[in-house]
């Protein structure tokens, strides 16, 4: 095989990732040819550098800060008091909408789960978190 | 060890924040480093990180085992990159037309000599001269030593246009830093 079609090959075969076939000619190759074996030294001393990079952290307290905002995300959860955030306030109007729609079914059918794939904040997709609530299901 | 990744996706979208805080704080220093490589820029980096690991949360409650999840943080970490680069090349064409004189887009790389050696600079300077596509493809074999059909997937290419990307990278990156004395 020529050098040109074996160099091509070489990033491939130092990554383990040529057929065994095709392997086995490369390596038959470098065996007989000192240049080709100082392409492929060289990728291997390209690929040293490039591993030798400094790893880095990121500065920040990244999963302290994501979990921050998921726990932002799901809206401020009170026990006593009412909670006035909008988000609070959709809900709880919707809960009666809900609650009127469904005046006299038991809220406590759990048939609708298998429809459990409406997009979030569809009527479907907050009716079944209603459902979820405790004392609603 | 990827089947577990999968049970802590599984259960972050089940809503435990400590599936999720586990799985952040396990590939947020692989991820980081890509992203940090890709763009040039620690700050512009940790946004996009944050980006990745939010982006991980909203999707976790539909995660599909298709792929491994490291190898999905990846993917959507190169796709942000990428459109933190559009955005900059923007702001930077914005910027030069107020400008009496532009700088070159090859500006000064954003590592300083306080966090890495000379080396360290000349092979970033070098890498930094490559097409975006090859020094991605190169920076998830050799640093991160994923399947050329896993690199494949996060850069949305066939195996054979992986190889070419890596091989063209290194033959590149050869040819650069012998230029520089390096090799």
């Amino acid at each position: 095989m020529r050098c040109q079609d074996i160099q091509r090959n070489l990033s491939a075969y130092i990554d383990g990732e040529l057929d065994s076939a095709s392997a086995r000619r490369v390596e038959h190759h470098l065996g007989q040819c000192g240049t080709c074996r100082g392409v492929a030294a060289d990728f291997r001393d390209v690929d040293g550098l490039v591993r030798s990079l400094s790893r880095l952290d990121a500065s920040s307290d990244l999963a302290g800060q994501l979990l921050e905002m998921v726990g932002e995300s799901r809206g401020p959860t009170t026990e006593k008091g009412v909670d006035r955030s909008p988000f609070a306030v959709m809900m709880r109007f919707m809960s009666r909408f809900m609650d009127l729609l469904e005046a006299g079914s038991s809220p406590g059918t759990r048939a609708l789960e298998e429809f459990d794939d409406f997009p979030p904040f569809s009527l479907g997709s907050i009716y079944l978190k209603l459902l979820d609530q405790p004392g609603r299901g | 060890m990827e089947q577990s990744d999968f049970k802590l996706v599984e259960a972050v979208g089940a809503g435990d924040h400590q599936a999720y805080e586990l799985l952040v704080r396990k590939h947020q220093r692989s991820v980081f480093n890509f992203v940090y490589r890709i763009l040039g820029d620690r700050h512009a980096a940790e946004d996009v990180l944050q980006e990745v690991f939010w982006a991980l949360y909203r999707a976790a409650p539909r995660f599909e085992a298709r792929a491994r999840v490291s190898t999905w943080l990846f993917k959507v970490a190169y796709n942000l990159s990428l459109n933190e680069i559009k955005k900059r090349k923007r702001l930077l064409h914005l910027r030069e037309a107020f400008r009496a004189h532009p700088r070159t887009e090859n500006g000064p790389s954003a590592l300083s000599t306080l966090e890495a050696s000379e080396l360290e600079e000349e092979v970033m300077s070098a890498l930094n001269r490559l097409p975006g596509n090859q020094k991605a493809a190169l920076l998830l074999r050799v640093s991160e030593e994923l399947s050329y059909v896993e690199i494949g997937e996060i850069l949305s290419v066939s195996v054979s246009s992986v190889e070419s990307l890596i091989f063209r990278a290194r033959s590149r990156l050869r040819q650069l830093l012998k230029k520089q004395g390096k090799e």
